[in-house]
């Protein structure tokens, strides 16, 4: 099972979110672009893997 | 048989032990009658049926929604014979009876919390869209506890999920309720959201959500609240007070978290919009190359052009101004020891001169000046 701080969704996330962004920019040149394609592919991996195989925790308090 | 003789204090602490051991805690359900607040802190009324009627007394603190005249009440307390008033039962906690009661108890309830602005759209916050933890409060033995970890586990992964199990129902609902509810407030590490839920019942199972203790604290969380109590048609007042209601706990689940299969489905979207993008970029880069490329052919053809007009038009001027061609017009250089003559003044009778025709020389001996 992988612990929650291995992937941190919501910052991966954001971060893919704005290379979508960044490469509808006019101003990216092409060596720019490469690293953050990648980049992107890489994040769409992890967080993939992430959705496909992490599991959530339980822990149960009973009333006092 | 002897008889035992009291003074009437002992009486009165023999009967109150008797009251304790036989009853140490009691309910009793009737119908209210008589209800008087004194002093802004003293409750009195009478609780009765078709035969029977006993009075019965407690504090406003105890009072778990509006009471009136009419309505039927369950009290949990002790009966008590006081020293100098006589019998009374001393009321604990409260709960009404029937659909009609509660009704009532909770129209009551709901307006007077209303006018405190308790239920208003501008104290409800957004939650947190996943949350990381969610504090989760209802009965662990419960279905929809069940209901809402299946639907959770289905959509969502990587959530911590903290159980706080409590009574749903009953007297002991409404306390283990609030208690879970500051549980979770006063964590340093507190949850994103806290989601208080249980299936449905009759109005009586639900009551301790309606609640003023319950519907309250709900109001107070300094955590945000997602509240799902019963079925779609269930209505209670802690939903109300709650940031976000949900009409069911599977549907609690639902709006808590996104289903990981849509964001799967997203990601693969993501992949083909990414390289769509690159495409798009080195397409538009092709063209820029190709659009500069053909500026500085045009802009060296130009130049070249212009070079070449340059150059031909020279060539002609020094054609022009070649003396050559003037000599093919007749004229001729005349020089002397190689000096050119220009005038007849610097020549004597005699001198030998040079002519230079364009194509050929003659040496010329001057005979005659003039």
């Amino acid at each position: 099972m992988k612990k929650n701080s291995e992937v941190n969704y919501k910052d991966l996330k954001d971060e893919l979110d704005n290379i979508l962004v960044s490469l509808q920019s006019d101003s990216i040149d092409v060596d720019e672009s490469l690293i953050k394609y990648e980049r992107g592919r890489e994040i769409i991996n992890k967080l993939t893997d992430y959705l496909k195989n992490a599991e959530n925790t339980i822990t149960k308090i009973n009333a006092k | 048989m002897e008889l035992v003789e009291l003074s009437v204090s002992q009486f009165v602490d023999s009967i109150n032990q008797t009251f304790e051991f036989a009853y140490p805690i009691i309910s009793v359900v009737g119908e209210v009658a008589n209800f008087k607040i004194s002093k802004g802190t003293w409750v009195y009324f009478d609780l009765k049926d078709e035969n029977s009627s006993i009075r019965c007394f407690t504090s406003v603190y105890k009072l778990s929604f509006p009471v009136e005249d009419g309505m039927m009440i369950k009290v949990i307390g002790q009966p008590k014979l006081h020293t100098n008033y006589g019998f009374s039962f001393n009321v604990s906690s409260f709960q009404p009876v029937g659909e009609g009661t509660i009704k009532k108890a909770i129209d009551l309830l709901e307006k007077k919390l209303l006018a405190e602005g308790l239920f208003d759209d501008k104290r409800k916050r957004p939650l947190s869209y996943p949350p990381k933890k969610i504090g989760l409060i209802t009965s662990s033995e419960s279905a929809a506890y069940a209901d809402f970890i299946k639907i959770i586990n289905s959509r969502w992964v990587g959530l911590e999920i903290v159980l706080y199990s409590v009574l749903v129902q009953g007297e002991k609902a409404p306390g283990e309720i609030c208690s879970a509810i500051k549980y979770f407030n006063e964590l340093s590490d507190a949850p994103d959201v806290l989601v208080i839920t249980r299936g449905g019942g009759s109005s009586e199972d639900l009551w301790a959500f309606s609640t003023e203790e319950v519907t309250r604290a709900v109001a107070g969380s300094r955590v945000t609240t997602l509240v799902a109590i019963g079925h779609e048609i269930d209505f209670s007042l802690a939903e109300k007070a709650a940031d976000k209601r949900a009409s069911t706990p599977s549907n609690a689940a639902e709006i808590l978290v996104p289903d990981k299969r849509d964001s799967i489905n997203n990601f693969t979207k993501n992949y083909d919009q990414l390289l769509y993008l690159l495409k798009n970029i080195f397409i538009q880069n092709n063209k820029e190359i190709l659009l500069i490329s053909t500026n500085l052919e045009k802009d060296v053809r130009d130049k070249i052009q212009k070079a070449l007009s340059l150059i031909v038009y020279q060539t002609s001027l020094i054609e022009a101004l070649n003396p050559k061609q003037i000599l093919k017009r007749g004229y001729s250089i005349i020089k002397s020891e190689d000096t050119l003559i220009k005038s007849a003044t610097q020549l004597k009778i005699g001198s030998v001169i040079n002519m230079q025709f364009y194509d050929s020389e003659a040496k010329v001996i001057i005979n005659e000046l003039k």
